[in-house]
């Protein structure tokens, strides 16, 4: 099999998949997490394309990149060099990979809520068995379909069969297929292959290229006349309900009652840190005693306006939170003289150094503009000549000479501006941004991966706490969850007012009860307005809409509030995986733990986690001919 | 529900930074302009319904973020856009050398036949001008498409801007639907339209 590999090239895969069961020269990787590839035969036999099953173990390709096929980088600026991302090759590939030919494989079964797929053989013996660990098979099921014959039991909705091409279920289905005249459309091919893990990123993107494709298909031009999209509506209409069922029986009402988190408990949000607490915790040399208490404290209630501008510059990390007193005058001193010294830099350069310098010419002019568009509505920052415009252009340019490879990105204008509104010190502002920037620096990167990456979490957060809701998400086209960008992007900045943006920051800013706690905040805004999202069928159009013009009516201590239990909740979760462990700072603790996530109480799990049992009965895969539902059904429908 | 349009139109605003799109929406949207305004982060849309020739035009009218490092975000709304503003500012240079690049973003992510019109806003600036009205026209009648100089401040030309870019979007949009389909009653359906059951979209491609 390994020479026959050369002449076939990837047409499908799914990352996150974790090998159960596997022919005795693979148990090794058992329990060991990788990527399904389907390869399909590169010669031209169209009809008669050979397909292959290949999984290999994880560490053999990480490419971060591969899913995000909505981020194209258009940019033309060199990427950086990202140590996480990149192909590292392996000699021993070849000898790691699981690889089976469809000739081979019969059938397979859909369990645990589609979760788990197992692979039989003729005899209906186990070939391999996998599962997958965020979201489910539904993908890979689907691009199954779209290549091979495949008809589904009637006795047994998840058990499907693969058929031989010259069964009378396939001719019949082919000529259906042929009367469509789509069938060999390559584009529809490209996009199945593009979609990639259960990224709904990438589904997201290919969905929506379906939709392109099917009308450029009908009609040859963008704008289908009525009568072909009514009576695709139709076809539409009277098909979509039997097919989502027959495809993926478990979609609807499977992914919400896979396992359940434990109930959810109520918090409340405490009186902020005070003064008084605050003198308290210092010692005769200034230092803090408890770091964590506090920390805890103001994670609790936040920080009560009179010592703000003080406990900021540690939350911030200008102040180290050991520091005495003394260390941090000196500290102070140095940090002047620093920023004085970057600030002079680019305030000597002259006009002519500048027109010789465009890319500093181009900041400064981005800067300039943006300023001029930061809270204006502020007494603080109103009016023509501000003077505080002044300030916050100068600490953007200098962070600008501070920080030249990433430079001044929008947004930053928006964090900088109610740390100096705090502060009212340029010096100590400067550094305290610097703090924040530390904190959120990957959100404005080149090639805004740290954005792609909080959005992908934040989706996979959302489809633990409200797989429902999540899934609502991705079948109106919001999978990418891109409506959260500026909540993100910002940390809120532009969803609340002064006041509730700087108690949510430096909520934020602790660090309790977890990281990416900004992340849990937003799956409580979301789920708080579950109902109106997904009320009346509102698409991507009206999500971004509605969610655009929550800004100035959250209520962020509530928010807060729910955010903490629903952290607790996850965080108690039998079923915690190790998919949503690391997007909130939790060790992550190996497979095991999965399996019992995998095998919730909610089902009988036919599949026992060691591996070493049979997947299931004979009895359950033979299937007689005449149970075989086979959906030809629908090539006729579109006729 | 009652339809209250006979066509949408999804549009969109691109150019550099600081050119002023979202005043320019503003504008046309709400006919206002306001200097406090922020800027943009993301992506956002305004809606104004307009009667073109006896039809009710609903303009869904996209404004993004102009930022390059944005760009990845923003052009995943190309997708479906039939008409394209491209925005630049006449008292810099810089935003009109942009042009290009916008064009070719255009070319790499929106439908072929999207129709694209060029703006030069800020045309009230006429003492800070860096770009004169002669090279705006040059560069239109280069790719072909039309010209209009704005001024989103002073009110000067946005509604033609939009009016000229709708009528042309409709006009090749009856034309194309002429050519394939004899008109009848009823209400038309445009690409942009809501879809009502996105799941058969889903089941669709996997059967194909
Ligand atoms: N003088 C003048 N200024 C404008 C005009 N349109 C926008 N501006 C200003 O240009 C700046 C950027 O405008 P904005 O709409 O935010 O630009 P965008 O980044 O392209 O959305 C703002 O300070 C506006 O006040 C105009 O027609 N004339
Ligand atoms: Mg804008």
């Amino acid at each position: 099999m390994e020479d026959e590999f050369d002449d076939y090239q990837e047409c499908f895969s799914q990352e996150g998949i974790l090998l159960k069961e596997a022919p005795p020269s693979h148990e090794t990787y058992i329990d060991s997490i990788g990527i399904i590839i389907i390869h399909e035969s590169k010669k031209d036999g169209e009809d008669l394309k050979k397909f292959m099953l290949e999984w290999k173990p994880n560490d053999i390709t990480i490419d971060s990149d591969v899913q995000y096929q909505e981020w194209a980088v258009v940019n033309t600026v060199q990427k950086r060099y990202r140590t996480l991302s990149g192909t590292i090759p392996d000699p021993h590939v070849k000898f790691r990979c699981l690889k089976i030919n469809f000739d081979i494989i019969k059938s397979f079964k859909v369990q645990n809520k589609g979760r788990q797929l197992t692979f039989y053989d003729g005899s209906s013996e186990v070939l391999c068995s996998f599962l997958f660990q965020c979201g489910n098979c539904d993908v890979l099921v689907a691009a199954l379909k779209t290549h091979l014959r495949i008809g589904t039991s009637k006795r047994d909705r998840q058990l499907y069969v693969i058929y031989d091409s010259d069964s009378p279920e396939y001719q019949q289905l082919n000529k259906s297929f042929a009367a469509l005249n789509i069938k060999h459309d390559h584009s529809l091919w490209d996009f199945v292959k593009n979609i990639k893990d259960n990224s709904y990123e990438g589904s997201l993107g290919a969905f929506a290229k379906v939709t392109n494709i099917v009308f450029s298909s009908l009609d040859g031009t963008r704008y289908p006349d009525e009568i072909t999209k009514d009576d695709l509506n139709n076809s539409i209409t009277e098909l979509g309900d039997e097919i989502v069922h027959s495809m993926a029986p478990s979609l609807e009402d499977g992914v919400s009652s896979a396992f359940q988190l434990p109930p959810r408990k109520e918090f409340v949000r405490c009186n902020p840190l005070t003064e008084e607490q605050w003198d308290s915790q210092l010692n005769s040399s200034g230092q803090l005693e408890d770091v964590d208490d506090i920390k805890m404290s103001i994670f609790k209630g936040g920080v009560h306006p009179s010592i703000r501008k003080e406990v900021w510059k540690f939350l911030l990390d200008y102040y180290p939170w050991s520091s005495t007193h003394s260390e941090r005058q000196a500290l102070v001193k140095v940090k002047r003289d620093e920023y004085y010294r970057m600030k002079l830099q680019w305030k000597s350069f002259s006009k002519q150094q500048e027109n010789n310098f465009l890319d500093y010419a181009q900041r400064k002019s981005l800067v300039e503009k943006d300023v001029a568009r930061t809270d204006r509505t502020l007494e603080f920052y109103a009016g023509d000549n501000n003077i505080n415009l002044q300030t916050l252009k100068d600490i953007l340019m200098t962070y600008v000479m501070y920080n030249f490879d990433l430079g001044y990105v929008q947004g930053m204008s928006d964090l900088l501006s109610p740390i100096l509104w705090l502060m009212l010190d340029e010096c100590d502002a400067f550094w305290c941004f610097v703090g924040f920037m530390d904190k959120v620096m990957s959100n404005f990167e080149i090639d805004q991966a740290g954005m792609k990456e909080q959005l992908t979490n934040l989706h996979v957060l959302l489809n633990f706490v409200d797989p429902k809701l999540a899934n609502y998400l991705v079948e109106h086209e919001c999978g990418n969850m891109f409506f959260c960008f500026r909540w993100l992007l910002v940390w809120f900045k532009r969803e609340l007012s002064q006041e509730d943006v700087m108690r949510f920051w430096e909520v934020l800013w602790t660090g309790y009860p977890c990281q990416n706690f900004h992340l849990l905040v937003s799956v409580a805004i979301l789920e708080h307005e579950r109902n109106a999202l997904m009320e009346e069928e509102r698409g991507f159009t009206e999500i971004l809409k509605y969610i655009n013009e929550l800004s100035g009516k959250l209520d962020i201590s509530l928010m807060i509030c729910k955010a903490e239990g629903i952290f607790h909740q996850i965080n108690d979760s039998d079923y915690l995986s190790d998919s949503v462990r690391p997007i909130l700072g939790l060790p992550v603790i190996g497979t095991n733990n999965l399996d019992s996530h995998e095998q919730s109480p909610f089902e009988s799990p036919d599949i026992s986690s060691t591996g070493t049992q049979p997947c299931c009965s004979v009895e359950n895969v033979r299937i007689s001919p005449d149970e075989i539902a086979y959906e030809d059904s629908i090539g006729s429908n579109f006729l | 529900m009652a339809k209250t349009y006979d066509y949408l139109f999804k549009l969109l605003l691109i150019g550099d930074s600081g050119v002023g799109k979202t005043c320019v929406l503003f504008r046309f949207s709400e006919d206002a302009f306001n200097t406090t305004f922020i800027s943009t982060i993301g992506i956002d849309f305004k809606i104004r319904t307009i009667d073109l020739d006896g039809k009710k035009i609903k303009l869904q009218i996209w404004d993004t973020a102009g930022q390059e490092r944005f760009r990845t975000i923003t052009t995943a709304y190309y997708r479906g856009a039939m008409g394209i503003m491209l925005v630049y500012d006449i008292t810099n240079e810089k935003s009109f050398e942009n042009i290009k690049n916008w064009i070719r973003n255009i070319e790499e992510n929106a439908s072929a036949d999207v129709e694209k019109m060029l703006l030069g806003n800020k045309c009230e600036l006429e003492e800070k001008r860096q770009v004169s009205k002669e090279r705006g026209e040059q560069l239109a009648v280069e790719y072909g498409i039309k010209f209009i100089e704005t001024s989103a401040k002073a009110s000067i030309r946005v509604e033609d801007a939009f009016f000229t870019l709708a009528r042309d979007i409709k006009t090749k949009m009856e034309k194309k639907l002429e050519a394939s389909n004899p008109p009848k009653g009823g209400h038309k359906l445009t690409p942009t339209e809501p879809m009502k059951k996105p799941t058969s979209w889903l089941s669709r491609c996997t059967l194909l």
